[in-house]
């Protein structure tokens, strides 16, 4: 037996010898399809590669192409009527799917036709549909033509993953078998899926990687994803040895867990930023000073340590983990006292019953944020006691799920508390431009729709990057958003897992299992 | 056996009454307001304390302040909402049952139909429509939860429809209202006890699961039921966040049923 | 109940089950977000996207024409495609509707067997000892949410004395009938204390009443053994009125015990309906409210049965 025992009384040992990990989920899969879950594709990442990844520092690496296409390198080739733009991936030979069937600039060019089909319902077709033209000169050679400028494709159709056409050729990806048990390049293949319960998934022998000895990878030979929808019982699996790695464990749970013999912590940075929304649609939260006021108000280090220190805190949208982070964008520092003299000297006078008001106008709001969010809940807690201190009333009114997000895209309130993910590359007229499709604020300025368009509309890092600071710049000044906090998620893994990279972007951390150990 | 009927009712008002008081005076009293946070004390929960007789929560706010304010809510929300739930139930389930036929009938497809819509959707529908207030909620919750006290009154009335001493009765020339009034239902008052004292459990948990989809008292308000919702993540590592609302759940449920014990041996035949 | 007037029951149940479903359609469509709004948080989801996938799933027609063609595809047999996996619910439900019945049955039976017998002796020991011990047993059991009960019971068999799997319906790869057993042990328990709480104390205060009456004491004057006079004569009558209660526990089971399956991972009916519910899937959860409201009926009419047959005076 190698069993690695957590501690007399601590429970069963941790039971395996067997080379398997055991990995929790939170959510109920619905597909396996990448281009149709509604979910981050933690299975899918395991199973399916595409031409390129984001690695760990948030930066795309070559996957099955060999190189990441960029202007210098003679991958992108502007149009010369600066419209269009053509995009070359060399790709890598030798690769073959998990049937052993050799992986070509075929399925490449399939994947594109599949997703850009409009009998397939996929959430995403984005990048399928900025493409016009493939090329395949050649078994590895594929270009792509687009008809417009597109900064983002990295982070759209062939990052996700690659379908194979020799599988899927002519079969209705609806209804098809391979959203079950899709068949990919990745390390691991799925062995066995069942519904509510598992996956069960192998490690690929034909794999295409190898370390620095030469040896194949994946060096783990069972992955295994378990259901698990109450983080409580992913707590008592963790406790109890059944589980060997949660990828986002919540806060309230890994405050918990910091002294749990066998488990060890690691907090890995995310692309995401909670903030505090305005909505421009009530007339006190429209006046400037209002919002500079709640913005003195809040102590963000309140807010970091009521979520177990996890987070840090930001004052800008753009996590600064990029390179378009501007560590000069103005802030505003907490400052209560300026945060009454503003509201003060603006004629909103403390009233008999402690709420601020200037004539009929009471500084009284509702303010959401997603009911059942635990880590959400409590910061919204946190500010409201704030904004209470500077004598403004705010009283909760959080919804479930479906319910909430209904209310955040509606702009359904006066305060809103949550947080975005996001990509590589962000794409943020998406949040602040006047027809964002994720704007429920109304907030909107002429100004930064021009920043924004220009930021979007080139291929020039220097140009994108100035445009970023500018945005920064009037974000702090416009007060739209409060930027509060960035995310970390908490990963409670196994000791015995050794090689784990945590991964900030949407793509979870299971595109680096390749390299994975147990000890 | 009178003096401990006495008894059991006499102690299930007092056990009310006094946790009645502690809801209403007990905020007033206590040092610290139910939603004051300390900033020295916000990131873990702490356990009960000099300061803190029951601990403090993970922003730092007092325990014991949080109970008593809680069960402003959750007493009257719990009694009323059952009580009217209760009486509803005994209402529908009485009318059905004695007079049977179509108007059984009618009565008990309806109480299908409630029984097959799901709370949650409802609740939701509700919520995107009305803003709730304290009536409304108690209305609400009853409207979820009567249905059982129809269906068991509705079978006890059919059964005793046919016991000798309504016959007799019948054969007196009394009224079928007084007859079911009077005869039926202090005979039926043991399921009709049960199920009340069900029903206060039932409104008090419902109440925070209503509050949870948007509909009802939102944070930081508390009542038991979120009390004990919250506690979730650390029943383990703080159970003293978990342990006392609960427990007051159940002496609220003990302190009904020892009424409902002491009423029922009174009024029984 | 003639076998005629079980007929007529069963017929008029299906109008009143067209009527429950259109009642049920429009909740759940009215209930505020949509299938569509789990995309919302995507950046990469476009507005022309949503609406080629609203057209996709005939969630663009209007309200009136969607009812149709669900109503179609329930009589049809594939009860319409779920918008969250684009599998037939048909499939979706029979998959999960397995652990649930099993999780079912066993805690069901349990908690029947446990109540009877609780309540049966609490009520012949009433106001003693024993009957006050049970009195307080279900009082906890009303009092106590089934997580909570869960929760601790996972940690003390799971993770202090390791004697159990804390959850999931079996262990990966292989499973025994032993390895089944020991995965169901938890959840069953825990199902069972809470559903027999209410029943206990519904039986014990129907016996307390029956063995009141008269014909109670006429029997113990004929002479017949206490057993005999408690089992014969007076449980059946104290059924009676429990049975009705009963049976809407047990047809409310089969659209899953929502906590207990989330709380120990078991893939049943409720955790399908709580996963549709967040992502308004509304083909599955029509498929599972259907499917809940004819178990109600079903039961309602069990129930009519039964106490019939137990009580000659309803046989009228």
């Amino acid at each position: 037996m190698l069993a690695t025992v957590a501690g007399p009384g601590c429970g069963p040992a941790r039971r395996r010898d067997d080379n398997t990990l055991v990995v929790g989920l939170t959510y109920d899969l619905d597909t396996l399809n990448v281009y149709s879950t509604g979910f981050l594709g933690d299975v899918e990442a395991a199973v399916v590669e595409g031409l390129l990844a984001p690695d760990a520092h948030a930066r795309y690496v070559p996957v099955l192409a060999i190189t990441v296409p960029t202007v210098a390198n003679g991958g992108i080739v502007v149009a010369p009527d600066g419209r269009g733009m053509t995009i070359t991936y060399k790709l890598r030979e030798g690769v073959r799917w998990h049937d052993g069937a050799p992986f070509t600039a075929a399925d490449v060019a399939f994947t594109w036709r599949a997703v850009r089909n409009p009998a397939f319902v996929a959430e995403s077709k984005d990048g399928a549909e900025a493409i016009v033209a493939i090329d395949t000169p050649d078994p590895f050679t594929v270009v792509c033509r687009y008809d417009r400028i597109t900064p983002t494709f990295a982070a759209t159709l062939f990052t996700f993953g690659i379908l194979p056409k020799h599988l899927l050729d002519g079969v209705d990806l609806n209804t098809s078998a391979y959203n079950e048990r899709p068949v990919g390049t990745g390390p691991f293949m799925v062995k066995e899926f069942r519904r509510g319960q598992y996956v069960v998934t192998e490690r690929n022998p034909l794999y295409w990687r190898r370390d620095a000895a030469g040896r194949a990878f994946p060096a783990i030979d069972r992955l295994i994803f378990k259901i698990i929808p109450n983080s409580n019982t992913l707590l008592t699996q963790l406790r109890s040895g059944e589980l060997d790695l949660v990828t986002q464990t919540p806060y309230d749970q890994a405050k918990q867990m910091r002294h749990v013999a066998g488990v060890e912590l690691l907090r890995s940075p995310l692309l995401s930023w909670q903030h505090l929304d305005f909505n421009f649609r009530n007339p006190t939260l429209r006046d400037p000073v209002v919002r500079r006021a709640i913005a003195h108000a809040i102590d963000r280090s309140v807010l970091v340590r009521v979520n177990g220190g996890f987070q840090t805190p930001v004052k800008s949208v753009v996590v600064p983990i990029f390179d378009f982070y501007d560590p000069d964008a103005p802030e505003h520092r907490y400052d209560p006292v300026e945060a009454r003299r503003l509201l003060d000297a603006a004629g909103y006078t403390v009233q008999p019953d402690g709420v601020r008001a200037r004539g009929a106008a009471r500084l009284a709001y509702r303010f959401v944020c997603q009911a059942g969010k635990g880590d959400d809940e409590l910061a919204q807690q946190v500010i409201l006691a704030q904004l209470k201190a500077i004598g403004i009333a705010a009283t909760a009114d959080n919804r479930t799920g479906v319910a909430y997000r209904q209310a955040r895209y509606k702009g359904d309130y006066d305060l809103n508390y949550s947080s975005w993910v996001t990509g590589v590359d962000p794409v943020y007229s998406r949040f602040f431009a006047t027809h964002g499709a994720n704007n429920g604020q109304g907030y909107s300025n002429p100004a930064m729709d021009h920043i924004l368009a220009r930021m979007e509309g080139t291929l020039d890092p220097g140009e994108r990057r100035r445009a970023a600071f500018e945005m920064q710049h009037l974000l702090a000044i416009d007060l739209p958003t409060i930027p509060l906090t960035s995310g970390a998620a908490v990963v409670s893994m196994s000791e015995r897992l050794r090689g784990f990279t945590p991964n900030p972007t949407n793509m979870t951390p299971f595109v680096g299992c390749a390299d994975w150990r147990l000890a | 056996m009178t003096s401990r009927r006495r008894t059991s009712l006499r102690v299930g008002v007092g056990v009310l009454g006094a946790m009645l008081a502690a809801a209403v005076v007990g905020p007033l009293i206590s040092p610290y307001a139910f939603d004051e946070q300390s900033l020295a004390l916000i990131g873990l929960p702490r356990a009960p304390s000099l300061a803190h007789w029951l601990g403090t929560d993970e922003l730092g706010r007092d325990e014991l302040t949080r109970l008593m304010a809680g069960g402003r809510i959750s007493l009257s929300i719990g009694l009323a909402g059952a009580a009217v739930a209760t009486g509803f139930g005994t209402f529908v389930g009485a009318l059905a049952g004695y007079a049977g036929g179509v108007v059984d009938w009618a009565l008990m497809r309806l109480t299908d139909v409630m029984l097959s819509i799901p709370a949650l959707p409802l609740v939701l529908v509700v919520a995107g429509m009305i803003r709730p207030t304290p009536a409304l909620l108690v209305v609400l919750i009853a409207g979820l939860i009567w249905t059982p006290s129809a269906r068991i009154v509705r079978a006890q009335v059919r059964s005793l429809k046919a016991a000798d001493f309504v016959t007799a009765a019948r054969a007196l020339g009394v009224g079928p209202v007084a007859i079911v009034v009077r005869h039926i239902l202090p005979n039926a008052a043991g399921a009709i006890a049960v199920s009340a004292t069900i029903a206060v459990g039932g409104a008090i948990l419902l109440e925070s699961a209503l509050s949870f989809l948007g509909f009802g008292v939102q944070p930081p308000i508390p009542s038991w039921g979120s009390l004990l919702n919250k506690s979730e993540p650390w029943l383990v590592s703080a159970p003293w966040l978990s342990v006392p609302p609960g427990t007051l759940i159940f002496v609220t449920i003990l302190a009904v049923n020892l009424i409902g014990d002491g009423l029922r041996r009174r009024t029984a035949r | 109940m003639s076998g005629r007037v079980l007929l007529w029951r069963l017929l008029a149940a299906l109008p009143l089950l067209l009527g429950i479903s259109l009642v049920l359609f429009c909740v759940i469509h009215l209930a505020p977000g949509g299938p569509l709004d789990i995309y919302a948080d995507n950046p990469a989801v476009t507005p022309a996207a949503l609406a080629r996938i609203a057209q996709a799933y005939g969630l663009d027609r209007p309200l009136p024409v969607q009812y149709g063609l669900w109503l179609r595809a329930m009589l049809t047999g594939d009860w319409g495609f779920s918008i969250r996996t684009g599998r037939p619910v048909v499939r979706e439900i029979v998959e999960r509707l397995g652990p649930t019945l099993q999780l079912g049955t066993v805690a069901m039976t349990i908690a029947f067997v446990a109540s009877v017998a609780l309540g049966v002796l609490a009520a012949v020991e009433e106001g003693r000892r024993l009957d006050r011990a049970v009195s307080m047993v279900t009082l906890v059991g009303l009092s106590i949410p089934v997580f909570w009960l869960g929760l601790v019971l996972q940690y003390l068999l799971s993770v202090r004395l390791g004697w159990l799997p804390s959850a999931g319906l079996e262990s990966i790869g292989g499973s025994s009938v032993g390895d089944r057993l020991a995965h169901l042990v938890m959840p069953a328990a825990v199902l069972a204390f809470a559903t027999s709480a209410g029943w206990t104390r519904y039986l014990r205060a129907g016996m307390i009443d029956a063995l009141r009456q008269d014909y109670i004491r006429t029997a113990y004057a004929k002479g017949l053994s206490t057993r005999a006079v408690l089992l014969r004569h007076a449980l059946p009558n104290a059924i009676v009125p429990a049975i009705s209660i009963i049976a809407l526990d047990l047809a409310s089971l089969i659209s899953g015990a929502v906590i207990t399956e989330a709380v120990f991972a078991w893939p049943g009916v409720g955790s399908l309906f709580v996963e549709s519910m967040d992502g308004r899937d509304y083909p599955v959860l029509m498929g599972v409210l259907m499917m809940g409201s004819a178990a109600v009926i079903l039961a309602n009419i069990a129930a009519d049965l039964i106490q019939a047959a137990l009580d000659p005076r309803l046989r009228s």
